[in-house]
């Protein structure tokens, strides 16, 4: 049946279900990152932790939101914590072998 | 799921009405650095509140209710929740309502558990062991959610 249905039909439905990953993922990502600027170096970590489980768990697919999150991971690669900033060296090293690019100019800008 | 989102709201309540009352009734000690800072912050979210929580609070302790039981609660919560997002790929529980509800409260846990646990290790403990495996499922679910027919 598949087989019947032109190649152009198909294209659209697939766009929707990434705009639809998007629409669900964006508000739990952000609110994730948001909670990355806390006062408190545990909460950061916890958060940051929580952030590559998202990557380390749902991978390929997840990395929609690559350009959302990279303002963060760029703060925190300064972070006075030296936990948080190892955790984060370790999170741009994920994003860039799922990306497949270096991420070095992205996080300097 | 109302009482899933209520059980973890009234953690962030009751923390922040304590956070204002040891605003309210103590010097920021040197020794407590640490707690005093993020004291500050509750204390400014707690400002405001309605003073109607902090009654309400008060009603809550003297039935017994204790920051013990909220912990304790609170765990079982995300403990529930963490098992309902692992089956839902099968069951089709969960919806866009259900996960608006769920993320101010489960992400806000992060923070709110901070002040709430007596200890840095026991909120570690709670966050690696259950928390945050929690909302990376739910996020993985809500991959599946989207590909799945009934949706």
């Amino acid at each position: 049946m598949l087989c019947a249905v032109s190649p152009p039909f198909l294209i659209p439905s697939s766009l929707s279900l990434i705009t639809a990953n998007q629409t669900l993922w964006q508000p739990l990502n952000h609110a994730v990152l948001l909670k990355t600027r806390s006062r408190v170096a545990l909460v950061r970590f916890s958060a940051l932790k929580v952030v590559l489980g998202f990557y380390e768990k749902i991978r390929e697919p997840y990395i929609v939101l690559l350009p959302e999150t990279l303002p963060f991971v760029a703060e925190l690669m300064q972070d006075t914590d030296e936990h948080v900033e190892r955790l984060t060296h370790q999170l741009s090293k994920l994003l860039e072998q799922l990306s497949g690019e270096s991420l070095d100019d992205a996080l300097k800008k | 799921m109302d009482h899933c989102v209520s059980y973890l709201q009234w953690a962030d309540l009751s923390v922040s009405c304590k956070a204002a009352r040891k605003a309210h009734s103590r010097e920021a000690p040197a020794a407590k650095k640490r707690r005093t800072t993020t004291t500050t912050t509750a204390a400014a979210a707690a400002d405001s509140e309605s003073s109607s929580e902090d009654a309400w609070l008060d009603a809550v302790t003297a039935t017994g209710g204790s920051v013990r039981d909220q912990i304790a609660v609170c765990d079982q919560v995300v403990r529930a929740l963490h098992q309902v997002f692992v089956v839902d790929a099968q069951l089709h529980f969960m919806g866009k309502e259900k996960f608006d509800r769920l993320l101010p409260v489960l992400v806000g846990q992060l923070e709110w558990s901070y002040y709430v646990r007596p200890s840095a290790e026991q909120y570690k403990t709670f966050v690696h062991a259950l928390l945050a495996p929690a909302i990376v499922e739910m996020a993985a679910l809500m991959g599946n959610f989207v590909c799945t027919p009934s949706s």
